[in-house]
């Protein structure tokens, strides 16, 4: 039997048709799987650092950033987007420390011009307790200047802003310097050269 | 002027010009409105794909100042559909050191990725010969044991790397660990080797690789 469509009304069909409405330019635009779409939870894009800067650092007992070359950058696709940072930093004490000497790292991030702010996740006020997101460690059983340490961590941020975000890290030592990416000594069979690594990665809400 | 479809001898008439272009709406096309990876356009910065292991593989390994894999079981598999796509991937390797002969030997681990089952360093893996010098080039970290350690003491491997594989082909990742000394420094991969001491552990190996678009 022919289907027939006459200004509003449709005749001839039999069941299990189409609904009205169901497709429409928006459905059909290209097969298009647009962001807008997406569901919350849905990682949107993802951004890495892959650093072979090679520094050292003596900040002592405060924090502060021990190059900008270890920055990932990221532009979130909406305001109210989530961001998953992971980072991977090799570092090594380069003797002369104290076997109980405590290091510290803690994430953070720039937007614009503005300088370092804090992360969604950083730790609550709670007395005279540093407020940080990342954690701390000290110099393991016969530490020396071939010796690796790692901050190795994933933490998340809320920026608020579509605008460029870069995330990068403070750190801090009771004493001494610190070597990033390299060991302090060249040679002696354990010395290591390892690259700075950070992700990012947008969440949507 | 009505528009009539008629089944029959396939003809359509009384209709304008077309607003749905011939083939275009096709059983493919509609084919439960699934969202095919072949239906997606990917733009950069996307995830394509993710693969995961989570190992319950136990073993031992007696190592010395050669890397060497402790198990093919850790290793995750994935075929990138991209040749230039960037590959983020997280281990977690539990670890303890039930054999160690002195307190402040060190344990160095190494990601690395396998194609054909040679293995092969990653992107983020560091200089050989930085500044001249005979740093070993490492995708990892190495470490001691830590105070007071015994073979029920659990430690970890925890980190996450990124690699531009440069392939469309099965590739594998994995890694290599190697110690201090050249005798055989056992480590247990997956859980401590003694145990009723009220402090062993058992946990998984897991890696986690995720493919992202470029």
């Amino acid at each position: 039997m022919p289907i027939v469509i006459s200004g509003t009304t449709i005749t001839g069909l039999g069941s299990g048709g189409l609904p009205a409405n169901s497709v429409g330019t928006t459905a059909l635009a290209d097969g298009a799987v647009t962001r807008d779409r997406l569901g919350a939870g849905t990682i949107l894009q993802t951004t890495y650092l892959n650093s072979t800067t090679r520094t050292t650092h003596a900040p002592g007992n405060t924090l502060s950033e021990v190059s900008s070359s270890y920055r990932c950058s990221i532009t979130p696709l909406y305001a109210n987007s989530i961001i998953k940072i992971t980072y991977h930093v090799p570092w090594n004490m380069g003797g002369g420390w104290a076997a109980n000497y405590i290091v510290k790292v803690s994430a953070k991030r720039w937007i614009g011009g503005a300088g370092a702010s804090d992360l969604s996740s950083v730790g609550v006020s709670n007395g005279s307790r540093w407020l940080m997101s990342g954690y701390a460690d000290r110099p393991h059983n016969g530490y020396d200047a071939n010796d690796m340490n790692n901050w190795s961590w994933t933490t998340y941020d809320a920026p608020n802003t579509t605008s460029a975000v870069q995330y990068g890290f403070y750190a801090g030592t009771e004493g001494g310097t610190m070597y990033y990416g390299y060991s302090g000594y060249a040679s002696g069979g354990f010395a290591w050269d390892a690259n700075i690594v950070i992700t990012c990665q947008e969440i949507k809400q | 002027m009505p528009i009539t479809f008629d089944g029959t001898n396939s003809t359509v008439t009384g209709g304008q010009t077309d607003p749905v272009p011939s083939g275009v709406i096709t059983s493919s096309t509609l084919n439960n409105a699934a969202v095919t990876r072949a239906k997606m356009s990917f733009v950069a910065g996307e995830v394509v794909q993710m693969q995961y292991l989570n190992s319950t593989t136990r073993v031992s390994l007696g190592c010395s100042n050669t890397y060497a894999e402790p198990s093919s079981n850790y290793r995750v598999s994935i075929t990138p559909v991209y040749s230039n796509s960037l590959m983020v991937i997280s281990y977690h390797v539990p670890i303890s050191f039930p054999t160690w002969p002195a307190p402040n030997y060190i344990c160095r681990y190494h990601a690395v990725r396998f194609v054909s089952g040679t293995p092969n360093n990653i992107s983020s893996c560091g200089n050989q010969s930085y500044s001249g010098a005979t740093r070993a080039g490492l995708a990892g970290f190495s470490t001691r044991a830590s105070n007071g350690f015994n073979g029920s003491d659990g430690s970890n491997f925890s980190l996450t790397l990124i690699d531009l594989p440069g392939t469309t082909s099965a590739i594998q990742y994995g890694f290599q660990v190697a110690t201090e000394g050249s005798n055989n420094q056992y480590l247990g991969f997956g859980y401590s080797v003694d145990q009723g001491s009220g402090n062993s552990i058992d946990s998984n190996i897991i890696i986690v690789v995720q493919e992202i678009k470029q």
